[in-house]
């Protein structure tokens, strides 16, 4: 009994040892960010000029008066349910591709994996225009089949949805983890089951898709979380037009703090979309007891 | 029925290398058409989608390289290793380490420190750079690579360390116990057992903090003022201005080259986070 | 849940304690670097100069000889050139003045003005080191533009105006006259009408969500009318803003101006714009400084813009295209200056600059570029027309961004359709007035 709670001391001591690193800088760099940003959120400090104490009409101002303030709660909101799930969708679809042996297969997976490392880039915004513009080279395409062109960036019921396919596009990173998920799973799971005669959807459905939960949670809550705080995409192709239709909350916080030197404001604005953010991983996290599958026994 | 069912396997690999190259048309166009203006005339760049230039212009990239003032393309790929390479080695050390505390053991307030971690990702960052910036004025770490480096050494980044939490809970624990019985301590289990089986979340840990660090612009532009210490981010945006005529096939050429060391790396990578694991005999 | 709960309250209250105790500490820490700095000073080697501009290559290329030209006059001196492009200059410049780590000269934007002298006094008055600085040679108007409240905030380094910036080739295509004076508010519609009808891919006018707005600014004051006037009221009724917005949706109507749909995302990017790089745009309202990046497949032009008979004032003003400020917190305010000086008003220091930075905004300057033979001739002729056509220099109202921003929003709706032009001119005017008491609780 005794040698039992000694050894347990000893497993804790050791746990924290791994963890300090990550204790030390969070206290050093992350912590007081963060305080100073909380007590920003109750002042009127614009960067500059000595904050004074505002009590919470930054947050009552936020929900009773700020006309942008919901648009751009909806607008996310609908950004998010449309590019994280077909994000993930199509970085599974393309990763199980991928993990098929195909001659070349190599030379594919880093095509696939180019537009995640041309990133934000000057030359992406320049084509995604070009790509998306009203004479430009989809409606051109779809002028073949006799299809009218759209406006794509220009009709603010539909540009949401084309800054959507740019975060879809660059799929790279969630797909690069699917593949690393993938190994993972050992061989003989699959060997075992086509003995037992299991198909190959079967297969999918009950050891690919079962094995790969502890990474699909990973990519659902960071797509989830990076998706809240988008801000490039709608940055450099439509800058939140046509008509606020891509005014995403990320860039409305960018417009508070950095154009109109609101800082107290926008920190206010981004600690609602901290407790939105926190709220949603939580449950996602908590779903997770449900669906997600840990060769660890799951214990955590 | 042989005959049937190889021609059967014949077709999925027919389907499935058309569709991949039809997908991997659409998904690399911009990064053709990148290529292609490098070598266009600058007037010509915006006129058309073409990917063929009417006519090749082959000194954008000797031109390019040179720079602007005292100094070339040379400088900025060295600093962007210079800055990249340790962010790189450090953060899959540091949060390695953290993830493995974190999947492994059990200690008071795990799941407070856990949460805390995660949190860390969630607050948007334009509120946090002023503190931020600040915080590394007083260390007198301005126009340096320390406000990139020292925060990799502590793994700031939850992504990675989540990440690699994640990773560790798909290896049955019972890789461990053996350990254990053979002898091992918590970090021979680490780099001996776990390390191997883990090549496939390391190297994309890796990659993607290569590739974070090489095109992040933001952070570089409010750290770093010499324009001897800009990685290639900044540089290549010093050329553009609103009211000005860029060399754009000069841009271009710059921006092909910027993306090949990022290229290189995942082509040679992606043998290791596609290399499959052999766990049995220890499964099963 | 309830976990989740705990964690965050423990979390939050940790928070607190730690930073009461990061508090004291920066404290200390920032006294103890204010001694550190009273001691370099008092040193004298060589005096190092932090300096830092926007721009592109030419304007790159020209400053650094310029730098170089002084610190090899200067061997005291020694001149940090820290230059990079337009993205997130500004952004980095507002981190550096709330860290105080700004360089001691910088190049700012004639839009920023207002916003930062609202934040606190970051650039030191020319006139207040005016025993080296010599302002004599700068237009009063041109001091007063880039002055708030009577205090100069640094000094113009080049002269710009907007004037309307056209496609010669498509003029001579179809038949437009290229007279300077030609254009009034009636013949923009007809001519713009027949150019569309003759080609409906052709556009007499492109104007942009922000250009458009400004177009209404000067519609505007042509008759004597601004929408916000200087003292934050509002300069308009209903019927009169009613009136210019059905102005604007005529231009949408017969085809004058290009839908936003197709153009709006190239706004700030018309050298990226297909359309008027493939010749299907006559012209647009733009600022002179541009000319360059716009004519690089054609030639261009510059003729002014739409007048009415009889208005007094054109709209159109002079401004200073960039402004180099000396930072009040700086440590060698007196070097900076004399460095400006060189750059502004030295003939080596003219010479070696050319026009990178636009048309020299000296009297003296002007004549030194252009005896050279510099001076694009589109830009210097924008200016001459701005000059014998002159307006109103802009008022902080119209500086103001979140005034900018809703005017932008409202131009946008009525394009789009969204609005008609009297549910557009009824329903900004309520908002901006909600906005302006706003502002005006704020100061």
């Amino acid at each position: 009994m005794k040698q039992k709670y000694k050894k347990r001391r000893m497993k804790d001591y050791v746990g924290l040892l791994y963890i300090s690193p990550f204790i030390i800088g969070f206290l050093i760099f992350q912590l007081y960010p963060f305080i100073s940003s909380i007590i920003y959120s109750f002042t009127d400090f614009t960067m500059i000029k000595k904050p004074d104490f505002v009590g919470f009409s930054n947050y009552i101002n936020m929900f009773t008066k700020d006309r942008d303030f919901w648009n751009s709660v909806k607008v996310t909101f609908k950004y998010v349910l449309m590019a994280v799930p077909m994000k993930l969708i199509f970085a599974l679809f393309i990763a199980m591709v991928l993990n098929m042996k195909l001659k070349s297969i190599n030379f594919f997976r880093t095509i696939y994996y180019l537009p995640s490392i041309l990133g934000g880039s000057v030359a992406v915004a320049v084509m995604w225009r070009f790509l998306f513009m009203y004479d430009g080279l989809v409606n051109n395409f779809l002028g073949v089949f006799n299809i009218p062109p759209v406006s794509w960036l220009g009709n603010p019921d539909i540009s949401l949805y084309t800054i959507g396919l740019l975060a879809v596009w660059q799929f790279g990173s969630s797909m690069v983890l699917f593949l690393a998920g993938l190994k993972q799973i050992p061989e003989n799971l699959y060997e075992a089951s086509a003995i037992d005669g299991a198909s190959k959807v079967k297969q999918f459905f009950v050891i690919t898709l079962p094995m790969l939960t502890p990474i699909i949670l990973f990519n659902m809550v960071m797509q989830t979380i990076s998706a809240f705080q988008e801000f490039t995409g709608a940055f450099v192709i439509t800058n939140g037009g046509p008509m606020k239709s891509t005014y995403l909350y990320g860039m409305m916080l960018y417009d508070n703090a950095f154009v109109h030197f609101k800082m107290g404001y926008a920190s206010a604005q981004s600690w609602i979309l901290f407790f939105i953010i926190v709220t949603i991983t939580a449950i996602l996290l908590k779903s997770s007891k449900r669906w997600a599958y840990y060769e660890d026994g799951g214990d955590f | 029925m042989s005959i049937g069912k190889k021609n059967k396997k014949m077709i999925v690999r027919i389907i499935a290398f058309v569709f991949l190259s039809l997908l991997g048309i659409f998904m690399t166009y911009p990064l053709l058409w990148l290529i292609s203006s490098s070598f266009k005339e600058n007037n010509e760049i915006f006129k058309s989608l073409s990917l063929i230039p009417q006519k090749i212009v082959m000194n954008s990239y000797s031109e390019g390289w040179k720079g602007i003032g005292q100094f070339g393309y040379s400088t900025f790929f060295g600093n962007t290793f210079k800055l990249v390479i340790p962010i790189t080695f450090f953060t899959v050390i540091s949060s390695t380490m953290v993830g493995y505390g974190f999947a492994r053991f059990t200690f008071p307030f795990k799941k407070f420190f856990f949460s805390v971690m995660l949190a860390g990702l969630m607050l948007p960052s334009s509120v946090i750079i002023i503190p931020r910036y600040l915080l590394f004025n007083r260390f007198g770490w301005l126009d340096s690579y320390l406000p990139f480096i020292v925060p990799a050494m502590f793994a700031t980044n939850a992504f990675f360390i989540f990440m690699m939490v994640q990773f560790f809970r798909g290896i049955p624990k019972e890789l461990d116990e053996a350990g254990i019985i053979d002898g091992c301590n918590s970090l021979q289990i680490l780099t001996r057992i776990l390390l191997p089986l883990c090549k496939p979340a390391i190297f994309s840990a890796m990659l993607f903090q290569f590739i974070w660090a090489w095109s992040d612009f933001f952070s570089p532009l409010i750290y770093i003022n010499s324009v001897k210490k800009y990685p290639l981010s900044l540089a290549l945006r010093m050329m553009l201005d609103l009211g000005e005529q860029a060399q754009w096939n000069q841009i271009m050429a710059m921006s092909v080259l910027s993306i090949v060391p990022p290229v290189i790396l995942f082509f040679t990578a992606q043998k290791y986070f596609v290399e499959g694991i052999s766990t049995s005999g220890l499964k099963g | 849940m309830r976990t989740l709960k705990r964690i965050v309250s423990l979390f939050f209250i940790s928070c607190f304690l730690l930073f009461s105790i990061v508090g004291c500490g920066s404290k200390q820490d920032t006294e103890s670097s204010n001694g550190k700095d009273d001691s370099t000073a008092k040193k004298d080697e060589t005096i190092e100069l932090r300096f830092s501009w926007w721009g592109g290559e030419a304007r790159h290329e020209g400053t650094l000889a310029a730098i170089d030209a002084y610190m090899k006059e200067n061997p005291n001196i020694k001149i940090e050139a820290e230059y990079s492009g337009w993205d997130g200059y500004y952004q980095k410049l507002v981190t550096q003045l709330a860290g105080q780590t700004a360089p001691d000269i910088i190049q700012i934007n004639y839009n920023w003005l207002y916003d930062l002298r609202r934040q606190g006094k970051f650039f030191t008055d020319p006139r207040d080191l005016q025993d080296i600085i010599d302002i004599s040679g700068f237009s009063q108007a041109s001091l007063d533009a880039i002055s708030v409240d009577g205090e100069l905030q640094g000094l113009p380094t080049g002269l710009n105006a907007v004037g309307m910036i056209y496609n010669k080739e498509f003029f001579k295509k179809n038949n437009i006259p290229e007279d300077i004076d030609y254009w009034n508010w009636d013949n923009l519609i007809e001519v713009g009408k027949r150019v569309h009808e003759a080609d409906p891919n052709q556009y007499l006018l492109n104007e942009f969500p922000n250009s458009l707005t400004s177009l209404v600014d000067m519609y505007l004051e042509q008759q004597d009318k601004e929408i916000i006037k200087g003292d934050f009221t509002l300069g308009v009724n209903v019927d009169e803003l009613t009136e210019a917005y059905e102005y604007v949706q005529k231009l949408f109507d017969n085809g004058v101006i290009a839908p936003f749909e197709i153009t709006a995302l190239f706004q700030d990017k018309t050298e990226q714009f297909p359309k008027w790089l493939n010749g299907e745009i006559g012209m647009f309202m733009q600022v002179a400084s541009v000319v360059p990046a716009l004519s690089n497949n054609f030639e261009v032009g510059v003729v002014r813009v739409p007048l009415k008979e009889g208005a007094k004032s054109s709209g159109v003003s002079i401004n200073a295209t960039n402004i180099f400020a000396v930072n009040d917190n700086g440590k060698h305010k007196e070097e900076a200056a004399k460095f400006i000086n060189w750059m502004l008003n030295h003939e080596d220091g003219i010479n070696v600059l050319k026009d990178v930075r636009g048309v020299q905004s000296t009297e003296n300057g002007r004549k030194i570029l252009l005896d050279a033979g510099i001076v694009n001739p589109v830009i210097s002729q924008t200016i001459d027309i701005a000059s014998k056509y002159p307006g109103e220099t802009s008022n902080e109202a119209e500086l103001n961004s979140e005034l900018k921003k809703i005017k932008y929003q409202y131009i946008e709706m009525l394009g789009y359709g969204e609005l008609s032009p009297s549910e557009a001119a009824s329903e900004m005017l309520e908002v901006l007035e909600e906005k302006i008491k706003e502002l005006q609780a704020d100061n």
